[in-house]
């Protein structure tokens, strides 16, 4: 045994970083007498070493942040293999040490990562403060080194024990106390958070809670008593004038107020005699109910000023949202009023440039609420950047795969572009977007109306009768369930209409009438009287025009990560799985698997001594570029086999006659349920599957490929064309892309 | 014999060094080891394929990972049914326990310093005066840090001694405490070469009993070689003995019997809080055959200590001079 085990670790981390980190955290490192210290605190002891190199620390750091990376992309093997309990342990560690050693790449990659990472650790939280979950937050408050949390610490504060376990309660105080902001705005942002739990709560305890808390701020902050009483003064105002845009009565807060005085008379006198200094005390208002009333009606009708007032009001609400820490005024009007400023006739390039100034916050602010990256999407529409727009959506598709409105919203912007491009891939892919979102949510019904005048579409376009019969059904559920629903008794009554049923659809009307007076019904009813065509409704196909030149105007870094192209959403998925790279490759069409690494400015990840394994996407890409990788793909992913068969064939690797007929089966399996009927289950090794779900990606990916000809195409050699533009390269990377989600947890929309 | 009692046994040769011995004799003289907790313990190291020291080592750092330092709600096997042999409940309410905690996790946590806690310790007991922050807004404020420390703290064993026996709590707080402690305890992980700030804790049976009820977990337990890493500056006691004992890290010093115990965790009041200090000197250097044989000799004298353990028959003091 080394004499001294710490300069045999600091020789081995200078060997090796990630070795010599991965080591100690798995127990291959001896210890010696420093046995009982822990990881973290193992490394401290290390680093603090007479004679260590300084370079060590960024060793240190860059082994901590590889394991980290390591570990996200094998998190089940490595669960497995040690045990939840020990994993737990040793991702905590590893946390902690970040905030003990103060390492600033891992810190940043905490922040970078803070989607997939929150995602990942976020199963492991029980609700314990012990657990790596509240060790990533602890990390990121103690490491921030810039606002962008801010609005979550102050959530944290307000709603712990309601929306958050209680120990996010400290983190964020830790959080706001930390922020770089003047002392006094950082003060009252604190006052502010503690205040709104204690109203949150109500309570006379809470309110005793609030009033010791202030006292604790006060230990920090030596200030005279009338100054805190000017202080919370200030802040109860303002949280009156958010009543009174709620429009909520306000005897709950002026019995709140009582209590309020009567327990912060020990800790700051009565807090009355603090008005002269409240009015001192500057804090942004909240614009009134009145005010966005009136922003509104102007942008109805157009006029002239209405651009301006509606920009003063959403910066308004931002500086509201900053100050407060409450986000959800500023995003919400932000959104519902945004989206009629792009439809202004007046819209210009700079009130662009301010939308998306706003915009940046509200995505900064409320990262898992996608109706700003709605927003975004329509932004980059009005601005002519449609292929930005389509890169959002699949984004925000990717993060909330529970949100309809953004499936609908991208199926239809793809199916806008097929109109212009006539390319089928994006009809398809619309396609199964909304048979996704009907699936998911039975109760959509702006799914279902799309979905079933996409079939209509096809219909008229492949005399598919199935589809009409699809489309009716579906308008039909909607009807019987929401039967006031303009849309969907428009829609049905349309359809039957347009297919020689014109007795059924005016039933389908009347039926509506006799709830409902509505115009829309009325008129078709007389059109259908009148025997005049009910057209099926246009896609709105946005000028290619653009407001202003698609010039290279000063995009954010945030943004800049989704730019160019759709194939960026896939690029976002794999740098979320744990690789950094330089985004502005994404503007060249490079080859697939040299354009990964470049993304990612590292090597994927390798099998290792622990059995790290990359996801499959990025396995199988290393062997799309490196032939001699396919027998490793097919050893250690044999689940993956069929898949590993398609890509072998896309790259033009000969199959044995075997694998080729195993391909051909499933690929010809018919998907209609006549056809399950028939076939039904022989049970044999390979052959397709005899249960599929309706709207399931297996049928949707069959009939992708079997559009494309993938088979008889793929006899005569590659498939994989150089710029990776053709419609076969395009099935295989969003398949490729979909199997990195398959990968990660769905996202949990709360905290 | 199991392959890891073979193996241990194989650690006890004149050839190996000293520590390979202490490690051996830490498992192999360890009595309050249930056989449940043993055959566990046992089944995890063949199931690492534990073949040598290093193997074991590293098997044992898994094991403890998982059953020691696991996550809350997961009770630890220390306060566990798996390790009733060790468990004790005689602890009587009138006695003071003292531990000393090592503050550099929560004071980066929430971007302290330990002057920061030695202020409003100061002005909360009236040794400091400083405008507009009284006592009460120092003691708030205090017991703000140890209520978000006590938040990320885990349920592992708590190794602790007796005031009655290490000195009034008082008198240490206003001496050496942080050094003296540190050796007295055994604490040799904590060797000066870097400071860290600790803090001197005390609190009552009758909290810890509370605290492992909430859990259903027993409150105390005589510390075993499966409760912490392997550990060289451990020694294991007879099955008779009421306590634990730590290894007093200096030669110089006369040895004495320092009871030692684990205890249930316990969320921290500004009242635990007896002194802050900092731990920043070098452990006494010492030979480690030689502490643990004065050490070992100690217990053999106690009542019930006869003829418990052996003495380190290593031929290899880490070749050459003191190890420390």
């Amino acid at each position: 045994m080394p004499l001294n085990p710490i300069s045999a670790w600091l020789a081995a981390l200078e060997r090796d970083p990630d070795a010599a980190v991965t080591d100690l955290f798995a127990g291959r490192s001896d210890r010696g007498q420093f046995s009982r210290l822990d990881d973290a605190d193992f490394l401290a002891r290390a680093l603090a070493e007479p004679g260590a190199d300084p370079a060590s620390r960024d060793r240190v750091d860059k082994g901590v942040s590889h394991w980290l990376t390591a570990c996200h992309a094998a998190d089940a093997a490595l669960r497995h293999r040690i045990g939840v309990q020990a994993h737990l342990y040793r991702l905590n560690e590893a946390l902690a040490a970040i905030v003990l050693l103060d390492l600033p790449r891992s810190a940043r990659q905490l922040r970078d990562m803070h989607f997939a990472y929150r995602r990942w650790l976020s199963q492991y939280d029980y609700g314990y403060g012990d657990g790596p979950y509240a060790g990533y937050w602890r990390a990121l408050a103690a490491t921030q080194v810039d606002r962008r949390f801010q609005n979550l610490w102050n959530d944290f504060v307000v709603r712990a024990d309601e929306r958050y376990p209680s120990y996010a309660l400290h983190i964020g105080l830790t959080g706001l106390r930390g922020l770089d902001l003047p002392s006094d705005q950082r003060l009252l942002r604190l006052l502010n958070a503690l205040l709104r739990r204690a109203w949150r709560i109500g309570t006379e305890a809470a309110a005793a809670e609030f009033a010791k808390r202030l006292g604790s701020v006060a230990a920090d902050v030596p200030m005279a008593k009338d100054g805190w009483r000017g202080r919370v003064l200030r802040l109860l105002e303002s949280l009156e004038a958010e009543e009174r845009a709620h429009q909520h009565s306000l005897n709950r807060l002026h019995a709140f107020r009582q209590v309020l005085a009567h327990v912060l008379r020990p800790w700051i006198g009565d807090i009355s005699s603090g008005r002269a200094t409240a009015q001192s005390i500057r804090v942004p208002d909240l614009p009134t109910f009145d005010e966005r009333s009136r922003v509104a009606r102007e942008l109805h009708e157009s006029r002239p000023i209405a651009i301006k007032h509606a920009l003063d009001l959403f910066d308004r609400h931002r500086a509201y949202a900053d100050a407060s820490g409450e986000a959800y005024f500023f995003v919400r009007t932000l959104c519902n009023l945004g989206h009629r400023v792009l439809q202004h006739p007046g819209l210009n390039g700079r009130a662009l440039d301010d939308l998306r100034t706003l915009l940046w916050h509200a995505l900064v602010w409320e990262p898992i609420n996608p109706y700003p990256w709605s927003f975004w999407a329509e932004l980059e529409q009005a601005e002519g950047r449609e292929d930005v727009a389509e890169t959002v959506l699949w984004e925000a598709v990717r993060r909330f795969p529970d949100n309809e409105p953004s499936r609908v919203e991208l199926a239809l912007l793809l199916q806008r572009r097929h109109e212009r491009d006539r390319t089928p891939a994006l009809l398809a892919e619309a396609e199964q977007l909304l048979r996704e979102a009907v699936a998911g949510n039975p109760d959509h019904a702006p799914s279902r109306g799309e979905l079933a005048l996409l079939l209509q579409r096809r219909h008229e376009r492949e005399h598919t009768p199935e589809l009409l019969g699809e489309a009716e059904q579906l308008l039909r559920e909607v009807v019987k369930k929401q039967p006031l629903d303009l849309h969907a008794r428009s829609g049905l009554a349309r359809l039957l209409a347009r297919n020689g049923r014109s007795p059924e659809a005016r039933e389908v009307l009347s039926q509506g009438l006799a709830e409902r007076e509505d115009p829309v019904w009325r008129r078709m009813m007389g059109s259908i009287d009148e025997g005049v065509p009910l057209p099926l409704p246009a896609l709105k196909v946005k000028s290619s025009k653009s407001i202003r030149a698609v010039a290279d105007h000063p995009v954010d870094d945030e943004l800049r990560h989704l730019q160019a192209n759709a194939a960026a959403a896939r690029f976002a998925y794999a740098r979320e799985r744990g690789e950094a790279g330089d985004s502005t490759e994404l503007s060249t069409n490079a080859e697939l698997a040299r354009f990964y690494r470049g993304w990612f400015g590292l090597e994927p990840p390798v099998v290792g001594q622990d059995g790290v394994r990359p996801p499959y996407a990025l396995a199988a890409l290393a062997a799309l570029s490196d032939p001699e990788q396919w027998i490793r793909l097919e050893r250690d992913y044999p689940a993956n086999a069929r898949d590993t068969l398609l890509l072998k064939r896309y790259a033009g690797v000969e199959l044995s006659n075997e694998e080729l007929a195993g391909l051909k089966a499933w690929l010809e399996f018919a998907d209609t349920a006549r056809a399950l009927e028939e076939e039904g289950d022989d049970g044999d090794e390979g052959s397709p599957p005899t249960s599929v779900a309706p709207n399931s990606y297996d049928q949707f990916l069959r009939r992708r490929l079997r559009a494309t000809g993938f088979l008889a195409a793929s006899t005569t050699g590659a498939l994989a064309t150089a710029d990776r533009s053709g419609d076969v390269d395009r099935v295989v990377e969003k398949h490729l892309a979909r199997g990195i989600d398959a990968d990660i947890a769905p996202i949990v929309l709360a905290a | 014999m199991t392959s890891l009692t073979a193996l241990v046994r194989s650690l006890r040769l004149p050839e190996l060094d000293c520590v390979s011995w202490a490690h051996a004799h830490n498992y192999e003289f360890e009595t309050r080891l249930t056989d449940r907790r043993r055959q566990a313990y046992e089944s995890h190291c063949a199931g690492q394929s534990v073949s040598d020291q290093t193997t074991w080592l590293n098997a044992h750092k898994d094991f403890v990972d998982a059953r020691i330092k696991g996550r809350k709600p997961f009770v630890p096997d220390t306060f566990a049914d798996i390790n009733a042999d060790a468990q004790t409940d005689a602890i009587a309410d009138d006695l003071l326990i003292l531990r000393v905690e090592d503050l550099r996790r929560p004071l980066a946590d929430q971007k302290l310093e330990l002057t920061d806690l030695r202020t409003w310790q100061d002005i909360a007991r009236g040794r400091l005066h400083k405008k507009d922050v009284d006592p009460a807004r120092a003691e708030a404020r205090l017991e703000e840090f140890l209520d978000s420390w006590n938040g990320r703290r885990d349920f592992r064993p708590a190794f602790a001694a007796f005031e009655h026996e290490l000195g009034s709590a008082d008198n240490l707080a206003t001496g050496d405490w942080p050094h003296l402690l540190r050796d007295r305890l055994g604490l040799a992980h904590y060797d000066g070469t870097e400071r860290v700030p600790v803090g001197l804790m005390g609190i009552k049976p009758a909290e810890v009993r509370s605290a492992a009820a909430r859990h259903v977990a027993a409150s105390f337990a005589r510390p075993t070689v499966l409760d912490g890493m392997v550990n060289r500056y451990f020694f294991p006691t007879p099955a008779d003995f009421r306590f634990g004992a730590t290894l007093h890290l200096d030669p110089g010093a006369a040895w004495t019997f320092t009871s030692e115990i684990l205890h249930f965790p316990v969320d921290y009041l500004p009242k635990h809080l007896i002194a802050l200090g900092e731990i920043s000197v070098a452990v006494p250097p010492h030979c480690l055959r030689a502490l643990r044989d004065r050490h070992l000799k100690g217990l053999q004298a106690e009542p019930g200590g006869a003829g418990f353990g052996e003495f380190i028959g290593s031929a290899d003091c880490l070749k050459g001079p003191p190890c420390r």
